[in-house]
C-alpha cells in the first residue's frame, strides 16, 4: 500500500501566522490591464496613472478591479451602511478620475485611492444624523454588507460567527480614527507606512492608534481571546 | 497567552472579513461618466437648457402660463359678465318669448281703471 502522507486538507495550506501577518490583503502595485485589442498587457503603475491623466475610462476601470475589493472593504466597515457605502465608492472613483491630472504619483496609487475613500467616509459620517441599525443586532455583519472570508484560516474551537458578529460590534464602537487605522491595518493588509499615507498622519501616529484601538478591542473581546487560548 | 500572540490573533480574526467590489457599482460610474461625456458634446445653449436649474425654471414658466390662462377664462365665464353668454341662450330666449333686454318694457301693473271689460 503506497504511503500518501498527511492528508491534505482543501483549500489553501495553512500558514505560519507571522507569515500570513506578511500577506498583503490588498493588490500589488504592479498590474496587468486590457488594451483597445482585448489582449492583457502587463503595465507599470506609472502606465496607469498616465492613462488616468489621460481621462481613460478603462483605466479607471483597471483600478476598480485592482483596488474594488480594498475600496469596498473600507467603504462597508466605515459606514456600516451597504448602501452609503456604494455612495462612497462611486464618489472615489468620480473623484479619481477628476482629480487625475493633478495626481503626481509619489505616494503610489493604491495608497492616493484609499485615501480618497477614507476621506469621503469621514466627511459622510460626519455630515451623517442617524446611526446605522443598532449596535447590539446580530446581523452586523450582513448588513454592513461584509462577510467572512471563506479561505481564512480558523484553528479555534470558537463559533466563527458569533465571534466576529462581536468583534465587528467592537470596532464599530471604536473612535473613527482608531477604526479607520485597524481596518486599513490589520483588515487590508496595509504596511505601517502605507496607512501613515493614506491618513496622512505621521508613523508614531499610526501605531499610536493601533495601539489603544487594540487595547479597547482587546477589552472587549477577552472572554473570547481567553476562551480561545 | 501573550501580548504579541493576543495581537495577532484579534488581527487575523479581523482580517477575517471582507467584502468583494460590486460590478454593478462599475457600470453605473461608467454610464455616469459617459453620460457626462455626452453632455460636453451637446451645443452650449442646448447643455445649458438640460441643466437641473434650466428644467426648473422652464417647468415653472409652463405653470405659470397654464396658470394664468386658466384664471383668464375663469374670469371670462363668471355669470354677470355679459347678458347673453352663448348662442344657444340666445337662442333659447327667443323661443322661450323672453324679451330681450332692449325690448320696450310692458307695465306689470296696469292702471287701476282699466277693467279689460269690452263696451
Amino acid at each position: 500500500m503506497l504511503d500518501r502522507g498527511p492528508p491534505q486538507l482543501p483549500g489553501r495550506p495553512l500558514v505560519p501566522i507571522h507569515e500570513r501577518r506578511a500577506r498583503p490583503r490588498v493588490a500589488p502595485q504592479t498590474v496587468a490591464t486590457r488594451r483597445e485589442d482585448g489582449g492583457l498587457v502587463d503595465r507599470s503603475e506609472t502606465e496607469l496613472i498616465e492613462s488616468l491623466r489621460a481621462r481613460d475610462l478603462d483605466a479607471l476601470g483597471e483600478v476598480y478591479r485592482l483596488y474594488g475589493d480594498a475600496m469596498t472593504t473600507l467603504a462597508r466597515s466605515m459606514m456600516r451602511d451597504r448602501d452609503e457605502a456604494a455612495d462612497v465608492v462611486e464618489q472615489a472613483l468620480m473623484r479619481v478620475r477628476d482629480a487625475a491630472p493633478r495626481f503626481r504619483g509619489e505616494r503610489g496609487l493604491r495608497t492616493w485611492v484609499m485615501r480618497i475613500v477614507a476621506n469621503l467616509c469621514r466627511d459622510s459620517l460626519r455630515r451623517r444624523k442617524y446611526v446605522a441599525g443598532r449596535p447590539d443586532e446580530l446581523e452586523v455583519l450582513g448588513d454592513a454588507g461584509l462577510r467572512i472570508d471563506p479561505v481564512a484560516e480558523w484553528d479555534e474551537a470558537l463559533d466563527r460567527a458569533t465571534l466576529l458578529a462581536a468583534l465587528e460590534r467592537a470596532i464599530q464602537a471604536l473612535p473613527v480614527e482608531q477604526r479607520e487605522t485597524v481596518i486599513l491595518r490589520d483588515r487590508l493588509g496595509l504596511s505601517y507606512e502605507e496607512v501613515a499615507a493614506t491618513l496622512g498622519i505621521s508613523l508614531g501616529g499610526v501605531k499610536s492608534r493601533l495601539f489603544r484601538a487594540r487595547e479597547a478591542l482587546k477589552k472587549r473581546m477577552r472572554p473570547y481571546l481567553e476562551e480561545a487560548s | 497567552m501573550t501580548e504579541r500572540h493576543e495581537d495577532e490573533r484579534l488581527a487575523r480574526w479581523i482580517g477575517a472579513v471582507r467584502a468583494e467590489a460590486d460590478p454593478v457599482l462599475w457600470t453605473r460610474v461608467r454610464a455616469r461618466i459617459e453620460a457626462g461625456e455626452e453632455l460636453q458634446l451637446l451645443p452650449a445653449w442646448l447643455a445649458w437648457l438640460m441643466r437641473p436649474a434650466a428644467l426648473g425654471a422652464a417647468a415653472a414658466a409652463v405653470a405659470l402660463v397654464c396658470g394664468a390662462g386658466l384664471v383668464t377664462i375663469r374670469s371670462a365665464d363668471a355669470p354677470g359678465t355679459s347678458s347673453a353668454g352663448t348662442l344657444t341662450e340666445a337662442l333659447l330666449d327667443e323661443v322661450t318669448g323672453t324679451a330681450p333686454d332692449d325690448a320696450p318694457a310692458i307695465p306689470s301693473d296696469p292702471s287701476p281703471g282699466d277693467t279689460g271689460a269690452i263696451g
